[in-house]
């Protein structure tokens, strides 16, 4: 049975092939498209998973749609959609969704609308391994609902309980984003990040946005959020509470947004572990899925395992709503076949394309760059890779599928040596134009991981934080609060990039590289060989490792290449990052 | 306002029963226009944080186009900033301009025409015009002609440059333009409410195209007389004249493309009489039998008088039998009928543009050359064509200097008083040297392939080319190399050979040669003509070519997608659905695929999936390397239909291969199109004949 599921047409569009219950493709269509959180018809990412499977869309017995839009027609009216200008009216047309598949996707078969946040349970529980677990989910909205608490078995996945929209977690999260001078869907992470340099000195206004009420609820108390009216997130109330006009996007970071920051991710951990511990009391089970937007913030997650009442934690890696296609899809297999899904574990992400050596040699061929060529010696590759990250330089590795969900996990990611003190700032400067102050992740060979760090599993996502422990200074990958953000590799699931950090041991006796995105500021991670050269030339990266070919800045003149693609780079265009648009 | 900002909860259910009713689209239910009345009375949860008014744009405060101002002792210089580098491709050539000296000053305003499209730098409308006029002995060595024409100029920016360019002082003022204003309509057309596309759909099924012609002249042509307004405050007022040069087009020669020309608005069995009309004047035109010709021509008007083609072939009659006005007229209509195209607009000045504009410089005391009437009434046959442009408005240099002498002759009788016959103002004695001529004539061919024209349009130029200057050989050969490459073209040596020798910096520097993401053309047909025009110097050159192709795009046993851009088409005439569709959509009879056989006659098996909206239970047909004998038929329906079927190998060549499929005639039934949405109403004129959703083609193992 092949099911094709779809999220698409409000942030992260995304679609997955599920064969027999078996997780095949998945890819954001961001990634084709090069528009960041592209929401349109996932049409480049639906190709690519029936051209690799070799099916023909006649093939396709049903496709699942993450989200219910007759319920979203719901919210949408009673959030005020009706009394707006027609305009705003005109463009939620209840046929929006079925019209979009059949027309722009072309799908003439079935199809299976799944609750947004059942998507999103469905999505982790699924893909766990474990045989029963209770499930939550928290993010900005769905439907109606933004938190639930469910449980998974034998039978399925189940929502005994919601919090409903405009009350929400991920609305709450994404306004002080906002008022923090941070882009919404895009911001969150930063905002994060940016908490361990606070103090929590703004907690008792923190909790005033927030009441919680009996079991599983909460409220928001609207005075200071104006996200309804869909012009700004917060209202001016807010900047009343806190005392200080909203930072505007370019102004200075000073320790005020730090606190801030602080004092935000404080309240939502209290608040995520007191309703794990409720989700606990009503489930009584051992496990807990997580997932939704706000199941990316790697600390919350960290705090509720470690202080919660569950014994085991799986967060779906693409917890933000590219996940939900996935979820949408098991859901819809299990509804179809009344078998269940496969009970194991998701060992990895990579689900995207991967380009062989033979197209890398093609793309290169009737090109000026020089390269170095190791096929058929990884080895090689491996050894002469590390050493020039012994080096100091800065490398973007490009090696086999590409990643589902919003993080680099070593197909295609920009690495550098963590020991050296002014790595951090070289890469903000030269790739990545961001804050200067957030560290960057590091990656360890599995084995080693507790060597370094207070972790005593697999980090296989960079879902958690934790201490770290070794006595060694590694201030690129190191927070100030002396925590990092871990990826544990092992050789099963990307052999190429453990092969990379054991040479790396080998001749540095350190096991960690530093690990970030490799992406252009304002654009999508690269997906294929054109992208990754694109960003290797128009950036300062010293070295692309592509496939099993090695190119260096220093042996090639690529000034005249920059200038060129710096003429064509204008073309592109991004969302608008503002504020959510209610449609 | 709600105590606690946020609409009642007693509403959710409410909320939920109109979903659920709208959902399922009975507009007429009584229980949802209550509900809808509920909700529509119920205000919306104010905003509370004041609207920030929208950001002016970046005021051009101190510059004009590309140039900075540098006050100086002498006066003010303008500088090119390279804060915008990235545009200064699209202007003149010149880093400085100097403050006024004692010559008389003409400002040159405009758009490609104006530019001198593919000759610039080298070579160009102000360096002529300066010439004529520094020849001439009224004005003798005493004028300077400032560039200030733009590539793709819009109205808009024309505009703002008018506003911002008096700072220059000029004794005049020359605005070449009117070419892209059109393209304000697709601008207008995308932004339009729903209600208001509606209504264009209903105009468009009772008043046809033509009908649209109003929305035209008083929606997008009422941002020119923002234009004209500009003009008469910033300089009639202040006493300095202007002269507005209203374009031309290369009526003759250049044509509608496939899909401009498609079966507009006749479908059915009308559809089906147009297209025996069709092949019937072909036949009548190649036998030279001017009575059938005439009434085959006649009944594809009748049938569809809104379609260009008919128009042009009515026209190519009139030019066979001598009768040059009504072939004028007839050739007037068809550049006129092609008012929309998707993505890629061919800029032109239409009749009704130009009468608004001649309206428009009178009422403000502007002067004007009217090309149109100048070309008619001087042109031995009054028709414009090849010599005259390279392309649908880009002027040669005989269309150059002819465009100058008309205009000087205004230029002196403002400027010096005189009133010369056309006969006593020559030429310029500049010309450009020939290795730029034949660098144009490369240019126009590109050009002319990458807009559909015809393979003996694009051979015209490319013999005109080479025959200007060997030189350009080189720069030919580079080019069919990157076409032939897989890789993207900015990536490509020769790409780069071409860009630091500098042989393309006529055209947009050389970057006009590149292509948007994934979206480059394999260019067989051109490449093919190149290559053969090559032989003479090259003789292997052909089989070069096919040798790249097979390393390039050979294809083996792994199944090769001919949708995707690279081989479903061999230009850039696109008609443009937003969203994009996930398949191949057809609008036309036949849509033509490539592949690239590694051997002569080596059979290769296809996969096809593929519908038909408008023509169930028909049949269509696949055609290799030939239009007589399908290779494959088989019935379409509405739903995907999905068939695998073999090329006979005998039919294969090596190399490039064409494969065609050939729809069946579309019956759409025009209210289903009734949707509202802008999409559906070009649909209407641009009907679906046939959709693929995935054609592989691979060896048989
Ligand atoms: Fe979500």
């Amino acid at each position: 049975m092949n099911i094709i599921g779809v999220s698409a047409f409000f942030h992260d569009a995304a679609c997955c092939l599920l064969q027999n219950g078996i997780l095949k493709y998945a890819a954001e269509e961001e990634r084709f498209t090069r528009r960041k959180a592209d929401a349109s018809a996932p049409i480049h990412a639906m190709k690519y998973c029936l051209r690799e499977a070799g099916l023909s869309i006649t093939d396709i017995d049903c496709l699942a749609y993450y989200e219910d839009p007759s319920k979203k027609l719901a919210r949408q009216i009673w959030s005020g959609i009706l009394g707006h200008p027609g305009e705003l009216l005109g463009s939620v047309s209840p046929g929006h969704v079925e019209t979009q598949i059949r027309e722009v996707l072309g799908y003439q078969g079935q199809i299976k609308y799944v609750d947004h946040h059942l998507s999103h349970s469905a999505s982790s529980f699924y893909f766990s391994g474990f045989r029963e677990s209770a499930v939550f989910t928290v993010d900005g909205v769905g439907e109606w609902a933004t938190t639930t608490y469910g449980v998974g078995n034998a039978k399925g996945v189940k929502i005994f309980e919601e919090v409903d929209f405009p009350d929400s977690l991920g609305l709450l999260y994404s306004t002080i984003t906002s008022y923090l001078g941070f882009g919404v869907n895009d911001g969150e992470y930063k905002v994060m990040g940016l908490a361990p340099y606070g103090a929590p000195g703004y907690v008792k206004q923190m909790r005033r946005l927030v009441q919680m009420e009996a079991g599983g609820k909460y409220k928001l108390d609207m005075r200071y959020f104006d996200f309804l009216a869909g012009i700004c997130m917060y209202s001016p109330e807010l900047a009343e509470l806190f005392g200080r006009p909203p930072r505007m996007e370019d102004a200075e970071m000073e320790q005020f947004h730090m606190d801030i920051a602080k004092s935000l991710q404080v309240v939502l951990e209290e608040i995520l572990l007191e309703k794990a511990r409720y989700l606990h009391d009503c489930t009584g089970m051992e496990n807990l899925c997580m997932a939704g937007g706000v199941a990316l913030n790697c600390v919350a997650n960290g705090k509720v395992l470690k202080h919660g009442p569950f014994k085991q934690l799986f967060v779906q890696p693409a917890a933000n709503d590219a996940g939900g296609c996935m979820g949408a899809a098991a859901y819809a297999y299990v509804d179809l076949t009344g078998e269940s899904m496969p009970v194991e574990k998701m060992k990895h992400v990579y689900l995207g394309p991967a380009y062989t050596n033979n197209d890398i040699k093609k793309f290169l061929a009737p090109t000026n760059i020089i390269y170095t060529d190791c096929t058929g010696d990884p080895d090689r590759l491996c050894t002469l890779t590390a050493e020039k990250i012994k080096e100091g330089k800065v490398i973007g590795w490009f090696q086999g599928r590409m990643e589902f969900g919003p993080r680099s996990l070593g197909a295609r990611s920009i690495l550098a040596d963590p020991r050296h003190p002014s790595m951090r700032e070289r890469i903000n400067a030269m790739v990545k134009k961001r804050e200067g102050f957030r560290p960057f992740a590091p990656a360890v060979i599995e084995h080693r991981a507790a060597e370094y760090f207070d972790l005593d599993h697999p980090s296989p996502f960079m879902l958690e934080t934790c201490q770290m422990i070794a006595d060694v200074s590694l201030p690129a990958i190191t927070h100030v609060d002396g925590s990092a953000r871990v990826q544990t590799v092992n050789p099963h699931t990307n052999p190429r990039f453990y092969a990379l950090l054991e040479a790396f041991d080998r001749i540095t006796g350190c096991p960690i590289l530093l690990n970030t995105s490799f992406n252009i500021k304002g654009e999508p991670i690269v997906c294929n060989i054109e992208d990754a050269m694109k960003c290797f030339i128009t950036t300062d990266i010293d070295c692309l490792v592509i496939g099993d070919f090695i190119i260096s800045r220093e042996e090639n003149s690529l000034e005249l290449l920059q200038f060129l693609l710096m003429h064509e780079r204008s073309i592109y265009s991004t969302l608008n990052h503002n504020v959510y648009t209610f449609v | 306002m709600q105590q606690d900002f946020r609409p009642s909860a007693a509403l959710k259910p409410l909320a939920s029963e109109l979903a659920a009713l709208m959902s399922k689209g009975d507009i007429n239910n009584e229980r949802m226009k209550e509900l809808i009345a509920v909700f529509s009375e119920t205000p919306p949860v104010p905003a509370r944080t004041p609207l920030k008014p929208a950001s002016e744009p970046a005021a051009t405060g101190n510059h004009i186009g590309i140039w900075q101002e540098k006050p100086a002792a002498d006066g003010i210089h303008y500088y090119r900033d390279i804060a915008l580098q990235v545009d200064w491709s699209q202007w003149a050539y010149v880093h400085h301009i100097k403050p006024k000296s004692e010559k008389r000053r003409i400002l040159l305003l405009g758009e490609s025409v104006a530019r001198g499209y593919l000759y610039d730098p080298y070579y160009n409308v102000a360096i002529e015009l300066e010439a004529i006029l520094n020849e001439s002995a009224e004005l003798h060595n005493n004028v300077e002609v400032i560039d200030l024409a733009r590539i793709s100029q819009t109205l808009g920016g024309l505009t703002a440059l008018v506003n911002s360019c008096g700072k220059l002082e000029p004794d005049l003022v020359i605005i070449f333009a009117g070419n892209n204003w059109m393209q304000q309509l697709q601008e207008l057309l995308l932004s339009m409410p729903l209600a208001s596309r509606t209504e264009i759909l209903h105009t468009l099924k009772s008043k046809g195209l033509g009908g649209i012609r109003e929305l035209v002249e008083n929606g997008s042509l009422s941002k020119s007389d923002k234009l004209f307004e500009s003009i008469r405050e910033s300089f009639i007022a202040h006493q300095v004249p202007v002269l507005l040069i209203v374009p031309e087009f290369n009526l003759q020669d250049w044509r509608s493309n496939d899909i401009e020309n498609s079966l507009a608005q006749v479908s059915g069995e009308a559809g089906i009489a147009w297209l025996k009309a069709r092949g019937d004047a072909a036949q009548a035109r190649t036998r030279q039998d001017h009575e059938a010709w005439l009434a085959a021509v006649s009944e594809m008007l009748r049938l569809d008088p809104l379609n260009a083609l008919g128009h042009e072939w009515l026209g190519d009659y009139y030019v066979a039998t001598s009768n040059w006005n009504a072939a004028r007229e007839a050739f007037e209509t068809a550049r006129d009928l092609v008012i929309y195209r998707g993505s890629n607009f061919t800029p032109r000045c239409n009749g009704f543009m130009r009468e608004k504009m001649l309206y428009a410089a009178a009422k403000n005391g502007m002067q004007v050359v009217d090309l149109p009437a100048l070309f008619k009434s001087t042109l031995t046959a009054g028709i414009p064509n090849r010599s005259l442009f390279l392309d649908y408005c880009h002027l040669s240099v005989e269309g150059i200097k002819t465009a100058m002498r008309f205009t000087a002759q205004k230029v002196l009788s403002l400027l010096a008083g005189v009133n010369k016959p056309l006969e006593a103002i020559p030429a310029s004695a500049v010309t450009p040297a020939s290795q730029v001529q034949a660098i144009a004539h490369f240019g126009a061919a590109i050009h002319n392939a990458h807009f559909g024209q015809s393979k003996e349009l694009v051979q015209y130029h490319c013999k005109k080319s080479i025959g200007h200057s060997g030189s350009v050989v080189e720069v030919i050969k580079n080019f069919i190399d990157f076409s032939a490459r897989e890789t993207a073209t900015i990536f490509c040596s020769a790409f780069e050979d071409v860009i630091v020798e500098g042989g393309m910096r006529q055209y947009e520097g050389g970057l006009k040669l590149a292509h948007e993401r994934q979206r480059k053309l394999l260019d067989i047909p051109l490449a093919g003509i190149l290559a053969t025009e090559l032989t003479a110097a090259q003789p292997n050159a052909l089989e070069q070519l096919a040798d790249l192709w097979v390393s390039e795009h050979g294809v083996g046993a792994a199944p090769v997608e001919l949708t995707s851009f690279t081989y479903s088409t061999n230009n850039y005439n696109e008609f443009t659905m937003s969203p994009r569709r996930n398949y191949y959509q057809s609008r036309t009879l036949a849509s033509t695929f490539h592949f690239i056989a590694k051997n002569e006659h080596e059979p290769h098996r296809c996969t096809l999936t593929f519908r038909t909206p408008h023509a169930c239970g028909r049949e269509v047909e696949i055609y290799l390397n030939d239009d007589t004998t399908p290779v494959y038929a088989t019935v379409a329906n509405s739903a995907w239909k999905h068939v695998v079927f073999n090329l006979p190998g005998n039919a294969v060549g090596r190399a490039a291969n064409v494969i065609k499929v050939r729809w069946p005639v579309p019956f759409p039934e025009l209210d289903a199109a009734a949707a509202g949405s802008l999409e559906a109403a070009l649909s209407l004129i641009y009907p679906v004949f046939g959709e693929v959703f995935s054609f592989t083609v691979q060896t048989i193992q």
